[in-house]
């Protein structure tokens, strides 16, 4: 059982001659509930008391004691209130739930989505992907609102026959046009050539990244004559949607 | 009881005509859901179908026609 304790609650007990304290006091409790049960849904049901500290509702029948506002907040006797504001600190017990399908706003300063979860990398030359096989490969992401951050894991058993630049493919979400190249954060290994860590791009519009690196001068594509058959890179990469 | 579920959680279609498919792991004991993880991964139109769940393949061929494939691909060459 579960208590929810209401404080401050003031009762005149018995001041208007009709109704003993005991009854005023019950009546009083009876009231607050009718305002919990039209501010929260409450798992079980309610019955009222009063402890050494002051009224109590306990939460009954088999209820876990969760109280949860079911959509807007109903105002004291009032309209509900479709979007509750707090002027000071939001306390909140550790846990900030989101929807599993999303709610999006067009409010630059609304976090409307959060979600964690893995996908599946895979290399391919120019889109050719003939005997690549891995020893492993893995990936995870964390999106936060438009923000999604993926880490990739590409152990290769073998690079295979297709030939072309290198391209990761198989990301969670679709990249968008603008603001995705990045720089790839990790460390690699079993590859030939590179005058410089391997760079990460999205060009958006689909579900990969572009691998490359830099020279002196410039940035070349990574391609097949790059790996070996058992390269592997690990990294992370950041890009918006 | 230990079951293990594994349905497509959420299929989403994008302007373009990409598709991205949520797929849900859950692990229920005795009714109760226990512990669920998400697995993502994205179609782009004329993408293979193969091993794809049948309601994707359904949403799939129903979005990707010609002319959302061909523009999918004139937008792609221009990036």
């Amino acid at each position: 059982m579960s208590w929810v304790k209401i404080f401050p609650l003031t009762i005149a007990a018995g001041g208007d001659g009709k109704q003993s304290g005991f009854t005023k006091i019950s009546n009083e409790l009876g009231n607050l509930y009718t305002v919990i049960s039209t501010l929260f849904s409450v798992t079980g049901h309610m019955h009222t008391g009063v402890d050494q500290d002051g009224p109590v509702i306990p939460i009954a029948g088999g209820g876990t004691g969760a109280i949860t506002a079911a959509g807007a907040l109903a105002a004291l006797g009032g309209a509900p209130l479709a979007s509750p504001s707090f002027t000071g600190i939001l306390a909140i017990a550790g846990q900030i739930q989101f929807p599993a399908t999303q709610n999006p706003s067009s409010d630059p300063n609304v976090l409307d989505d959060y979600e964690e979860g893995t996908f599946t990398p895979s290399l391919n030359f120019s889109g050719g992907t003939t005997g690549i096989t891995y020893n492993n490969r893995s990936g995870r992401y964390v999106k936060i609102g438009n923000l999604v951050h993926v880490s990739i894991n590409i152990n290769l058993s073998s690079k295979g026959t297709s030939t072309g630049n290198a391209n990761i493919s198989g990301l969670p979400f679709v990249t968008n046009s603008i603001d995705n190249t990045g720089t790839i954060a990790g460390y690699y290994h079993e590859m030939v050539g590179l005058t410089s860590p391997p760079m990460a791009s999205a060009g958006g519009g689909n579900a990969s990244l572009i691998l490359s690196f830099s020279t002196t001068t410039y940035w070349l594509y990574l391609s097949d004559g790059y790996f070996l058959n058992d390269s592997v890179f690990n990294f992370a990469f950041t890009y918006t949607l | 009881m230990l079951e293990k579920s594994v349905t497509i959680g959420q299929i989403e279609v994008l302007e373009l005509g990409q598709i991205q498919v949520r797929t849900d792991t859950k692990i229920i004991e005795d009714g109760i859901e226990i512990s669920k993880s998400y697995h993502r991964h994205v179609l782009c139109p004329a993408d293979s179908l193969v091993d794809e769940d049948a309601k994707v393949i359904a949403i799939a061929n129903a979005v990707w026609t010609p002319e959302v494939i061909s523009a999918y691909k004139a937008s792609i060459e221009t990036k």
